[in-house]
């Protein structure tokens, strides 16, 4: 139904005859509409802005939580970044360690075949050494024995075999040395 | 007894004063040189007393000759005296002794000279030279 542009008044009264007419009752609907309106001021005072504070809250707390879990996740992945640096170094570390003792052991077992073939070396020598000495030692020792076994049948026998002559010829040989003219 | 520089000196003087032109000892001068220190004392006089004494031993000792043979000798080593006495001057003591040991041969010595013609240094010689 159209309503004519009349003045509020004429609205109002041709509002009142058609809530007339089709059960309408103006008066009812001012007041059901101040009363929807006190109970939209009072729904959204005490009911709404309770309900949108709360959901707010909870806006922001998944917010925040959604951007920790991203900054978690960059840091995870920070770790990981890490940690495949520090295994990758561990790894060379681990490499280089390993070569530089490889190099080491391998100098180390040459410088103890040295010193081995060395100390044999010196034990052969020493051996040889010991070997001659023993036997200029023994050569000696026979000499030794031989030349007193010479001298002591020598006295035994010089006792016996000395002549009166010879004697007086020992003595005039020592007679001689003290009347020698460098005496 | 400790015997210093000073009477080491004057017992080196008193005991050439003692010895006669060829060498030997004059005894009467030793008696003197003994009785004038004893009676004079001088300083240190016990010390030089017996640095002299000792230079005196020392004197005896290398004009002392002493003969060894192995088989006596019918002089009695009065020929090895004489020559030694002709060559280097009367001797303060002479002995001669008769020591198989020596095998043949004579062994003279005076002071610390020693003239050994004996067989058996000959043979300890060798057997050095074994050795």
């Amino acid at each position: 139904m159209l309503i004519p542009n009349l003045p509020l008044a004429n609205l109002i009264d041709n509002l009142k005859a058609a809530g007339d007419n089709t059960g309408w009752n103006t008066n009812q609907f001012i007041a059901q509409c101040v009363c929807m309106t006190v109970l939209f001021l009072v729904l959204n005072q005490f009911a709404s802005k309770p309900v949108r504070a709360i959901l707010e809250q909870r806006r922001k707390t998944i917010e925040e939580a959604m951007a920790n879990a991203e900054q978690i996740k960059k840091e995870l992945a920070d770790a990981e970044a890490s940690r495949l640096a520090v295994i990758q170094k561990a790894n060379e570390r681990a490499t280089a360690i390993i070569a530089e003792a490889e190099k080491t052991a391998a100098l180390r077992g040459e410088q103890r075949t040295q010193e081995a073939t060395r100390q044999a070396e010196e034990i052969i020598k020493k051996a040889h050494e010991a070997a001659v000495l023993d036997r200029d030692r023994l050569l000696a020792e026979l000499k030794r024995q031989v030349g007193a076994l010479v001298i002591q049948t020598t006295e035994k026998i010089a006792g016996k075999v000395l002549t009166a002559d010879d004697q007086t010829r020992l003595n005039a040989e020592t007679q001689r040395q003290l009347s020698a003219p460098n005496n | 007894m400790k015997i210093d520089r000073h009477a080491r000196q004057s017992a080196k003087r008193y005991f050439r004063a003692c010895l006669r032109p060829d060498g030997s000892l004059d005894e009467q001068g030793i008696r003197d040189i003994v009785n004038l220190l004893v009676a004079e004392k001088p300083r240190s006089y016990l010390p030089i007393l017996t640095r002299l004494l000792k230079l005196i031993e020392i004197g005896v000792e290398e004009r002392a000759v002493r003969v060894e043979s192995a088989a006596p000798l019918s002089d009695q080593g009065a020929s090895v005296f004489a020559e030694l006495a002709r060559r280097y001057g009367p001797a303060s003591r002479t002995s001669y002794t008769q020591n198989p040991a020596l095998l043949g041969g004579l062994r003279i010595q005076r002071g610390s000279n020693i003239w050994d013609g004996s067989l058996s240094s000959r043979l300890e010689r060798l057997q050095q030279s074994f050795a």
